[in-house]
């Protein structure tokens, strides 16, 4: 299947990586304990506290996952805080990038997306399929490149003038195959867009569906 | 959106005060029992109130024009509606549904601006869109002018139909998706409808996300009037409206430098502002609740609000949070009501208000009421 080198990209998927995970371990250079939350918790997408007080830990409770509840740790009120955290000097620099960080911040998300969805397929393989599914997403997008999958874009004229997307920019994708079928991929992605409304986003999430053909790998919805 | 970078301290109160109580008051507006009619639900998520009686308008006519029609409700006119204007954000919307001044997209010349490399020859003799030689898209709904054209007998049968009205727009969005008679209960035909709207899949996205958004909004229980506290708190964060984000900054006391540097490559040391959890800091400050420096670790304190309740869960004063499996929580904002928020929400960017984002939604916490 793959017809050009893919070393580099295995590589740099690596690093991504290795490096995405060292930035979790308690303890790194990037990320001082004193400032870290529980140890369980997910990133943050900020810094820490950046001036002086007390190091007291906010809460014994790790952060919940986005869909499932946690039991709280103790009910906030204005007459009875339970957390009192001042900010103190050291910066807590986190494994992920805040939400609209811009290009250089990818690499991370990257990194914590691949952590989440690993892939079943040959590293080459999925560097190649991800890369058709980011051109896919782009042409999805932004309208550039449609004519590459005519099949899988209608050429009629919509009702309303097409919906595209500016500054378009793939933030992470994964590669896995799909129904256990060898001829089938589904590559999830996170990507970054302006509608043409003015309405950024970041993280947004989509899917790409592929499926071999007798030559090569085609887009199906 | 506009920007209020220039506002100063008697603005940023002013403003405090024009963009906090309308949100809080249009809460109590839901109401639970009927969530399709008119006037309960006339601010939900930012609608203008002219243009949510056309969406409301035009699917109530559904049942009559396209009887095979199932589930148009307004909350799907809505959702294109937002999509392709913002509901007609920056235009006055007359009694009588008509939009000033009219609301006309980019030149179809095949320049690719815009993305358009498919010039579409003009169709209305320059008509709508002023324009002889290619057409535009034209009103709230950004239908092509022949487009239109195929509804206007049935949006006004009288004659007189308009684009740019608020009204016939709507319901020729009704008309086009209802198709022959769809039903829109299916999430698969609702789907493929929008689909036909626009072929994009990003753009189908798009639309389903703010139809659940509002249909969760217009369900919602009427929370009545705040506390005084969750007033101090949404006043504190509003009167900061316009301030830059910074990585690493704020605290209880305001707006301070942030810190060096951000995974995008922010320096906030060099930006006097507020990060999204810097921000709640100082709001929740103002009545004496002390928060965790970030936000995962702000999504760990209080009463849980769970993602899976939707965000007709959430009450004015409750943090709100964005996360995703991979990445945990990586970002919070002010829930003020109605579906908007308060937050800082990038590097480059400022506070502001805003709907909720319609994914990664993580639930919210509930540390005042």
């Amino acid at each position: 299947m793959s017809k050009h080198p893919v070393f580099l990209p295995a590589l740099g998927a690596a690093v991504l990586l290795v490096t995405g995970l060292a930035l979790l371990v308690p303890g790194t250079p990037t990320r001082p304990t004193a400032a870290a939350p529980a140890a369980t918790a997910p990133a943050a997408e900020e810094p820490g506290p950046t001036d002086t007080g007390s190091a007291e830990s906010p809460s014994t409770e790790p952060p919940p996952t986005p869909n499932t509840p946690v039991a709280a740790p103790a009910a906030v009120s204005a007459s009875a805080p339970s957390a009192s955290t001042q900010p103190t000097a050291t910066a807590m620099p986190s494994g992920i990038a805040a939400a609209g960080d811009g290009p250089e911040g990818d690499a991370a998300v990257q990194a914590a997306f691949t952590r989440d969805h690993p892939s079943d397929l040959p590293a080459a393989d999925a560097a190649q399929l991800t890369h058709l599914a980011g051109e896919v997403w782009t042409a999805e997008t932004t309208g550039t490149g449609r004519s590459r999958w005519p099949g899988y874009f209608p050429a009629e004229q919509s009702p309303a003038a097409s919906f595209y997307y500016s500054n378009v920019r793939i933030q992470a994708t994964a590669a896995h195959t799909e129904q256990d079928r060898p001829d089938r991929v589904q590559v999830d992605l996170l990507w970054v867009g302006t509608t043409p409304a003015g309405s950024y986003g970041d993280h947004r999430p989509a899917t790409v569906h592929l499926t071999r053909t007798a030559s090569n790998w085609e887009p199906v919805r | 959106m506009k920007s209020f970078r220039k506002a100063g301290c008697l603005g940023m109160l002013l403003l405090s005060l024009v963009v906090v109580v309308p949100a809080l008051a249009l809460v109590s507006e839901v109401d639970p029992a009927d969530p399709g009619s008119t006037a309960p639900v006339a601010s939900v998520g930012g609608i203008p109130a002219r243009m949510m009686t056309a969406y409301v308008r035009a699917a109530g006519m559904m049942s009559t024009l396209v009887p095979g029609c199932r589930g148009m409700a307004w909350q799907v006119i809505a959702g294109i509606g937002k999509v392709e204007s913002d509901h007609a954000d920056g235009h006055k919307i007359a009694d009588d549904g008509l939009i000033t001044p009219p609301i006309i997209g980019l030149r179809l010349d095949g320049s690719g601006k815009g993305g358009n490399t498919t010039p579409v020859r003009d169709s209305d003799g320059g008509r709508w869109d002023g324009d002889t030689e290619f057409d535009h898209a034209v009103g709230p709904m950004q239908f092509l002018p022949a487009t239109f054209a195929g509804y206007a007998d049935r949006v006004r049968p009288g004659g007189g139909a308009n684009p740019n009205n608020a009204d016939d727009e709507s319901l020729a969005t009704a008309l086009y998706l209802c198709g022959d008679g769809r039903d829109l209960t299916d999430t698969e035909q609702l789907k493929k409808a929008i689909y036909s709207y626009n072929y994009s899949s990003a753009y189908v996205d798009e639309v389903i996300g703010w139809i659940h958004q509002y249909t969760s909004l217009g369900s919602s229980v009427p929370t009545g009037d705040v506390s005084d506290t969750v007033k101090q708190v949404i006043n504190a964060a509003a009167s900061q409206i316009g301030v830059d984000y910074s990585w690493g900054g704020g605290n209880e006391q305001g707006k301070s430098y942030g810190v060096c540097c951000s995974k995008g490559g922010q320096d906030g040391s060099k930006v006097l502002g507020f990060d999204c959890s810097g921000l709640m800091l100082f709001a929740f400050g103002k009545v004496g609740v002390h928060l965790p420096r970030t936000a995962d670790q702000q999504a760990g304190i209080g009463q849980r609000i769970p993602a899976s309740a939707g965000i007709a869960a959430l009450q004015p004063g409750d943090m709100v949070f964005f996360g995703n499996g991979s990445e945990g929580i990586y970002h919070v904002g002010l829930y003020i009501g109605g579906g908007q928020m308060i937050n800082a929400p990038k590097p480059g960017d400022h506070v502001k208000q805003a709907a909720v984002w319609t994914y990664d939604y993580a639930g919210g916490a509930r540390v005042v009421q």
